[in-house]
């Protein structure tokens, strides 16, 4: 199991790789065709994020930290609202309760996010009638999100993030001088996701995945959110 | 390390699915020709027996085809059986199986993960020039608990069964893509 | 018992403490049918602090029982859920505040407890057990894990447990990689929790007063239906791939833990609470196509009664088999549930296909223009006018 699993990982580094190729390469790659700015004046709904962080021991399993999460949270919110260019955009927040009440949409969110990481962002597979368009719709669907909160357009969150024991440090110096086999330690993954509430279009959309970031401490939180918020429009 | 990535990229690369663009006129195993007004991403190496088509991805939205099912026949494969176990059973094609049959089998197969399935709707309909049935389906899936909503269609001719499903998003999705994958339904011919 | 237990790193994943059909392979414990007498349960427990493994399970768990609890497979049915607590605080004292009960749509056998509290129950559970006493022995046998905080490495429901899953999954990753990868670890209790649990939940069910024996019946009902397909390893191929075969040993054991006849059955007191969902449910068994199984499952339930939705569903199941000896099975029982009073709408059309295919004219249509006008907005009843249409000279 932990060799199949290792595999696993090692298919994650790959693309990890390949992600940051892919994004070097075509800037616009993260906004819908036709979009560029947000709307002068407009409202912008943040979302909580859906966080979770994990520690990662030698055989590589994972167990939520609940301490972390908490303070990786926190950090994310605290480095959200240092972001001018979200900001300027009249934001204002959902809450966790309004959130469980549309519960049915969010699922739907988390859907087409997956369907953009995969095929749009990562391209693997990409899917060919998009080609190569970020073109994905909630469609009416969000209609009582804006109705709810009059907002015009909503941010998106999610990232999970693992960090590697000490025991899994060891482990990992060892299989590279036994084996000569790479396994890696921790690993961050999200995404941010802008909708358009007019019409549930995703208008702008960027992810990450790599071996760095640490959510855990304010500063390196900051640099995650940056990574993940780097190109957001802003509202002109 | 240059050694160690391109070993994992044939290992990571082995599994992944390939996607091809498909458009105008296809043919699902010789038998069933159908006419695509647009084009659909037709996803392939799903170790499936059935062509599996979608708009915006396999997690949202799926139209499939079987054609030329025969008696005996599975509509999925069987999946992962542990070691001195029976396989559990999977819907089987059976000769002369009337069309509530037909839709019972793909009951089965919609909820085989675990989902809960609910049919809401069976009438009698033509299908690929056929006779045959129509049938309306809510698909709550276990992993997600996403609603879907589904429509299928189904018919049998000489002993060979030929269907169809499409299934997406209950918000949003299904009504706005149910058009699409209609109009490619209501091309189908047998040849 | 502390809140704050040492975060071992090498320490597994604390998850839910789930039941399928297995469970875990113990060899016999010594059951000491004295202990019974002797059950002292732990004071309330504490929320663990936050930098704790628990901890961390705690706050997940809160996460995903708030996703459960908006989503649309939990049943909410008030009298339900006030049941269901009312046997927790009998069983469970004081503890019972600091747990919540939600029955899930899921049609298969599972019960499970996660250390937060938050206690789910599958309806395949629910149609399952035949008196209260059974039902309370398996919430106890969960209370037991939850009481004793067991440590267990489980990856029960791969959305939520799993961050491994959903980091392939997000990449679109061959499925069974996820499956096979991440389910196939070891998740099964230690003999020794698995036996604890035993020796708590037969303490708590016999101190709230019911039937000890109860309990060896829960999981006797279960082999038997497993058998059917797993053979002698029946147990195995459940939701969760549990790694331990079942043992008749726990079953000996539960046995000898069991003490006198006598104590409280509570049959009609859960058929009551039950009887509403009871036809949704077994649609839903119909519709697993396990047919081997479901037989195994209604045939016991026959046993102990003449109930029309049970003969509508042993007599469907029986004709969507459909093998060759099937079908005299099937006319039985639709035809015996058919002269009962509560018969569902359903067996009637049931009834007109098993007419139809024996190529009975006049049977299939007596029974189709029952079904219709017992149940005149039903969805296929576009379909089966045109077989009555076709039946009609």
């Amino acid at each position: 199991m932990v060799r199949r699993f290792l595999v696993v990982l090692a298919g994650v580094v790959l693309l990890t790789a390949l992600a940051a190729t892919v994004q070097a390469q075509t800037p616009s790659r993260n906004l819908a065709p036709g979009f560029s700015t947000r709307i002068a004046g407009s409202k912008l709904l943040i979302v909580p994020p859906d966080i979770e962080l994990f520690s990662q021991s030698a055989g590589g399993v994972l167990e939520p930290k609940a301490d972390w999460t908490d303070l990786a949270q926190r950090h994310f919110r605290s480095a959200l609202m240092a972001q001018t260019v979200v900001l300027a955009g009249n934001a204002m927040e959902l809450g966790d309760k309004e959130l469980d009440e549309l519960a049915q949409l969010n699922a739907l969110h988390g859907a087409v996010a997956e369907a953009v990481f995969v095929h749009h962002m990562m391209a693997r597979p990409a899917l060919p009638t998009k080609d190569n368009r970020l073109d994905w719709t909630l469609g009416d669907a969000v209609r009582p999100l804006r109705e709810r909160t009059g907002a015009d357009y909503a941010l998106f969150f999610w990232v999970r993030d693992s960090y590697a024991t000490q025991e899994r440090k060891v482990a990992m110096v060892a299989m590279a001088v036994l084996f000569g086999a790479v396994i890696p330690g921790g690993l961050q993954i999200g995404y941010a996701s802008l909708v358009d509430l007019r019409d549930g279009r995703i208008v702008w959309f960027n992810n990450l995945a790599r071996m760095a970031g640490d959510l855990r401490e304010a500063a390196p939180a900051l640099e995650t959110v940056e990574v993940l918020l780097k190109s957001f429009p802003a509202a002109q | 390390m240059k050694r160690l990535i391109i070993l994992l990229a044939a290992v990571w690369l082995a599994g992944c699915a390939a996607v091809v663009k498909v458009e105008g006129e296809q043919v699902v195993r010789n038998r069933l020709s159908v006419q695509l007004p647009s084009a659909w991403n037709r996803i392939a190496n799903h170790h499936e027996p059935f062509e599996l088509w979608t708009q915006d991805g396999a997690a949202l939205d799926q139209l499939r085809f079987w054609s030329g099912v025969k008696p005996g026949e599975a509509l999925i494969r069987t999946s992962f059986t542990p070691a001195g176990q029976t396989a559990p059973r999977v819907p089987t094609f059976a000769a002369n199986m009337p069309p509530d049959q037909l839709v019972s089998m793909f009951e089965m197969l919609f909820s085989a993960d675990g989902s809960q399935v609910k049919t809401d709707r069976i009438e009698p309909a033509r299908f690929a020039g056929e006779n045959g049935v129509r049938f309306e389906f809510a698909v709550i899936r276990k992993t997600s608990e996403l609603q879907l909503r589904g429509v299928g269609w189904a018919a049998v001719r000489n002993g060979e069964l030929f269907a169809a499903t499409f299934t997406a998003p209950q918000l949003s999705f299904f009504q706005r893509l149910l058009p699409k994958a209609e109009g490619v339904v209501a091309t189908a011919r047998l040849r | 018992m502390n809140a704050g237990s040492p975060s071992g790193r090498r320490r597994f994943l604390r998850t839910a403490c789930c039941h399928c059909a297995a469970w875990g392979g113990l060899g016999l414990g010594l059951a000491h049918a004295q202990d019974a007498a002797d059950a002292t349960i732990a004071p309330r427990l504490e929320r663990p602090a936050i930098d704790t493994d628990e901890g961390g399970l705690w706050a997940m768990m809160d996460r995903e029982e708030r996703r459960l609890r908006r989503g649309p497979l939990v049943i909410r049915d008030e009298a339900l859920s006030t049941y269901l607590r009312d046997l927790v605080c009998r069983l469970g004292g004081e503890h019972c505040t600091d747990v919540r009960v939600h029955v899930v749509r899921t049609a298969q056998f599972n019960a499970s407890m996660a250390p937060n509290g938050m206690m789910q129950v599958w309806s395949g559970l629910l149609l399952r057990v035949d008196n209260e006493a059974q039902l309370a022995a398996v919430l106890g046998h969960e209370l037991g894990h939850y009481l004793e905080r067991h440590s267990v490495e489980r990856m029960r429901d791969l959305k939520a447990k799993s961050s491994a899953a959903m980091v392939v999954s997000m990449f679109g990753l061959p499925g069974a990689l996820v499956g096979l990868g991440i389910a196939a670890s070891a998740m099964g209790f230690s003999r020794d929790q698995e036996l604890r649990a035993d020796r708590i939940g037969m303490q708590l069910l016999r101190r709230a007063g019911y039937d000890g024996r109860e309990f060896p019946k829960v999981w006797e009902n279960l082999l038997a239906e497993l058998k059917v397909t797993g053979g002698e390893d029946a147990g195995r191929r459940s939701v969760l791939f549990a790694t331990h075969p079942p043992a008749a040993d726990r079953r000996d054991a539960l046995r000898a833990m069991a003490g006198e006849a006598g104590g409280r059955l509570g049959t009609e007191e859960l058929e009551r609470v039950l009887a509403p969902h009871r036809m949704d449910w077994l649609q839903e068994e119909i519709r697993r196509g396990q047919y081997e199984e479901s037989l195994a499952l209604l045939s016991r339930k026959l046993a102990r009664s003449d109930d029309p939705h049970y003969l509508y569903a042993r007599g469907e199941v029986y004709r969507l088999r459909n093998r060759d000896d099937d079908l005299p099975p099937a006319l039985a029982d639709l035809q015996r549930g058919s002269q009962l009073l509560k018969a569902p709408p359903e067996l009637f059309r049931s009834l007109g296909l098993l007419h139809q295919r024996r190529e009975d004219a006049a049977g299939a249509i007596g029974a189709f223009e029952r079904y219709l006008a017992a149940a005149p907005e039903a969805g296929d009843a576009g379909l089966i006018k045109t077989y009555l249409k076709e039946l009609k000279p």
